[in-house]
């Protein structure tokens, strides 16, 4: 049996979890946590302010999850949501902290000048792809992740970061051109 | 296709959006350039190592959390009103606001309390009670009721434009106070 025919749609658990049912809103975290998670370490750099950023968001769609919008992918919905919290934890702290980054919460993220030690080719590729991405700009950053990591479409992205579809392709491809001039400056390519 | 060439349609090439003539041109170049090729490569390897990111941890942890902060929200203040609705990241309530919402509160009960109280708040030009053409709805209806007004359709029009400035129980003990036979009022237009 597929998973499709055994496990009921994000909409009847939205309607479910709307009236109340808590099987329902865990089933809806389950299947959307990891997304969401992942997306939000990239985003902000740091496990342990995604995870909050990432709870927070649930705590959104379940309080909101009347407002769902059967028409468009549940997970479109949350990672708008995790976006926007990013967005307002990082105005909130920017208050106290001497960065006009708006969007990386803290400086979490790796140090691109310290030497790479690991031997693992896997984790020497991690860290390079820490460090190229720590190079985005905050709207390059999110579209890179959104269509790289999320596999979203580039209208989806555009969606979630509500921006036309060009500029996202913009920062898209910007996006990239950093990351290789990174791996050229920093990287044996040839 | 030299590297230059190559290079303005990387990002196409990258998103399979590159005509079949230009894709054909792409390939052949990567084929003939080590530089290039190896920088395709490299790109492709972060990418997917992107895509494939670690997966987070323990999800029964995180659901705990999600659930506590659930119940902590529901025990919390209801926002309401525009910003609720357009946009799911709904402010939370910060003392400042507490504060301002009582301030608020306090002050419409202030305002309602003189319009409906003239009698005691001479020096207030919204509670003209004796004056001798109110416009006020209030000022209008009680000028009625200590008149004595005997015309009930005149009467009902001048409670209805009221409903917007007082509640009902407000309306209520205006009534009453206005209406009750052992309350005299300190204007010369009582009834009796």
């Amino acid at each position: 049996m597929t998973r499709q025919a055994a496990e009921p749609a994000d909409a009847v658990l939205a309607r479910r979890a709307s009236d109340g049912d808590r099987e329902a809103a865990g089933m809806l975290i389950d299947r959307h946590h990891a997304a969401v998670r992942r997306f939000l370490r990239r985003l902000t750099g740091r496990d342990d302010v995604a995870d909050d950023l990432a709870q927070d968001t649930f705590v959104r769609l379940l309080r909101y999850v009347d407002r769902y919008d059967e028409r468009y992918p549940m997970r479109t919905w949350l990672l708008t949501i995790a976006r926007r919290l990013t967005i307002n934890r990082a105005r909130h702290e920017s208050r106290s902290m001497p960065s006009d980054d708006l969007t990386r919460v803290q400086s979490g993220g790796p140090d691109p000048s310290e030497p790479v030690q690991r031997d693992d080719e896997q984790s020497l590729l991690r860290q390079q792809l820490d460090a190229a991405i720590e190079k985005l700009s905050p709207p390059q950053r999110e579209a890179v992740v959104l269509f790289h990591q999320q596999q979203l479409s580039v209208q989806d992205v555009a969606a979630v970061m509500q921006l036309p579809v060009g500029t996202v392709k913009s920062h898209l491809h910007r996006g990239r051109a950093v990351m290789r001039q990174y791996l050229s400056a920093h990287c044996e390519v040839a | 296709m030299n590297c230059q060439q190559a290079n303005t349609l990387w990002d196409d090439a990258r998103d399979r959006a590159l005509p079949p003539a230009d894709q054909v041109a792409f390939d052949q170049h990567l084929l003939n350039c080590p530089q290039c090729a190896a920088m395709w490569q490299r790109e492709t390897l972060m990418l997917d190592t992107l895509a494939a990111d670690t997966e987070p941890g323990d999800v029964q942890t995180f659901k705990f959390h999600v659930m506590r902060k659930m119940t902590e929200a529901e025990t919390a203040p209801e926002p309401s009103g525009e910003s609720a609705t357009v946009d799911p990241v709904v402010r939370k309530f910060t003392p400042w606001a507490v504060v301002a919402a009582m301030a608020a509160a306090v002050a419409l009960m202030i305002s309602l309390w003189a319009v409906v109280e003239p009698a005691d708040q001479p020096k207030s030009p919204a509670v003209p009670v004796a004056a001798t053409a109110p416009t006020h709805p209030v000022s209008v209806l009680v000028q009625d009721l200590t008149r004595g007004i005997d015309q009930p359709q005149r009467l009902r029009e001048s409670i209805e434009k009221t409903t917007s400035y007082l509640s009902l129980t407000q309306l209520a003990a205006l009534l009453e106070r206005e209406v009750a036979p052992a309350a005299p009022t300190e204007t010369p237009n009582t009834r009796g």
